[in-house]
């Protein structure tokens, strides 16, 4: 329904058979092994892979960590491989005692570009300058410095928006950030 | 690891919306429930005044088995463009995936969890930690004890809220929702008793309720516990200080806040 509140209008493919015509957005909560038992099961998988030469795609939070080469997460480890680039955990947090716990990045995170002067060039560019925007995960990418677009900080600076000829990711939750993510995805439509 | 606000990662502010058969309601102390109106629209209504996140809680559910909020659910998350969690009578990793597809993006879990824990550690490893909130709705019990209490304060447990907290951490919850059962709907201030109690043990974000009536309140919580977010439900309801209200009193009091946006009405 943001998709729709930034203009867009969406189409939820019932099979692989019906085919990819339009950019497609891969959006995606649950684990990367899962996630990508789903996308090999249900044919989706191929199909996006054989569809990024011609189509932009956008994946968002699991979406977009699935657009990389392997991931960590339960079960399967091989991604789509559409950027160069893997999937790790958040952390691990050493708590005051010493035990280690795992880390989860939920809330409101400032988002900034990777090159301040780009600004204009990434999907931040309809956002004010260092918006907040909604993360909800425990793992994170990491990725070739030339696909970063924008960052976040939590523990430690790690990709928010990732980027490669038509192929885009975004870690947060556009749809869930309000004002600011809609402007995200408007400046995703502004793009196609 | 830093778990309480900061510059980079603002104090959450939270709605907490208690429901009953469709209602938005609200008791003292978890008694003596108010009928206020539609839920879907005192969401929106916070939504659009600056709020971070909805807390949709059943307070009937786990005496009925399942939750009524389907319909509820389905209506905030078609106006608000914000996380929502949502709780009561989640018992299952069904009934949790069934609240995800009407819209949630997290469930609170409090009444199952009190009677049987490794449901704590099926609903992470099926959904993520970062899906799973551990409620923990505390009450004074004589000296310096707090008790976590099930089926909306109405069902004592026999555990402490230290240990209680310490073991749904190592089963794998994300975040720890802290509700005071003594100071709800009182709007006389936080439990700062109980947030020093529990505030050593946390190692995941928390999220604290029950009492708040003024901002300068959670500058106070701030000093004794490693606060994430604040979830407020009376003070809000009867039109006391609203969402962008605070927000400005909070950026005054240098407690880090997402900004304001401006909505354009259309």
């Amino acid at each position: 329904m943001a998709l729709e509140d930034a203009g867009l209008t969406v189409r939820v493919p019932d099979s692989p058979s019906s085919g990819l015509r339009n950019p497609i957005v891969v959006p995606g909560v649950g684990s990367f092994g899962a996630g990508m038992k789903a996308m090999r099961t249900s044919g989706f998988g191929p199909l996006i892979q054989s569809a990024s030469e011609s189509r932009p795609i956008l994946g968002i939070c699991l979406g977009m960590q699935l657009l990389f080469e392997e991931g960590d997460e339960f079960g399967e480890r091989e991604g789509l491989a559409l950027i160069a680039g893997a999937v790790r955990p958040l952390g691990p947090s050493l708590s005051v005692d010493g035990e280690i716990g795992r880390t989860v990045n939920t809330g409101w995170r400032r988002v900034e570009p990777a090159h301040e002067s780009h600004w204009a060039a990434t999907l931040l560019a309809n956002s004010q300058s260092s918006s907040f925007f909604y993360f909800s995960h425990s793992f994170v990418a990491k990725a070739e410095a030339a696909s970063v677009v924008a960052e976040f900080c939590y523990p430690e600076r790690g990709p928010a928006v990732v980027g490669s000829g038509g192929i885009t990711g975004i870690q947060f939750h556009p749809e869930l950030s309000g004002l600011a993510g809609i402007k995200v995805l408007e400046a995703w439509r502004d793009s196609l | 690891m830093d778990l309480a606000c900061s510059p980079e990662n603002p104090l959450r502010m939270v709605a907490r919306l208690d429901v009953k058969g469709g209602n938005l309601v609200k008791g003292l102390q978890f008694d003596g429930l108010r009928v206020l109106g539609n839920p879907a629209a005192f969401a929106e209504d916070y939504y659009l005044k600056g709020i971070d996140e909805i807390l949709l809680l059943d307070v009937v559910a786990s005496l009925y088995g399942r939750n009524q909020l389907s319909q509820v659910l389905f209506d905030i998350s078609s106006k608000v463009r914000i996380p929502v969690t949502v709780g009561g009578g989640i018992n299952s990793v069904a009934e949790a995936g069934r609240m995800f597809r009407h819209g949630a993006d997290r469930v609170a879990v409090n009444t199952a969890a009190l009677a049987r824990p490794e449901l704590l550690r099926e609903l992470a490893s099926e959904f993520g930690s970062q899906a799973i909130v551990l409620s923990v709705e505390a009450k004074k019990n004589g000296g310096n004890r707090y008790e976590p209490c099930g089926e909306a304060g109405r069902e004592r447990s026999g555990k402490s809220v230290l240990s209680w907290v310490q073991e749904a951490q190592e089963l794998g919850v994300g975040e720890i929702l802290i509700t005071s059962i003594d100071r709800d709907g009182l709007r006389k201030g936080f439990d700062l008793e109980l947030a020093e109690h529990v505030a050593p043990v946390l190692r995941v974000p928390a999220v604290f309720g029950g009492g708040f009536s003024s901002a300068l309140q959670i500058p106070a919580l701030i000093e004794v516990f490693p606060l994430a977010g604040v979830a407020i439900a009376s003070e809000f309801h009867y039109e006391g200080v609203g969402p962008s209200h605070l927000k400005t009193q909070l950026e005054g009091l240098e407690v880090p806040i997402r900004p304001l946006e401006v909505f354009v009405e259309n």
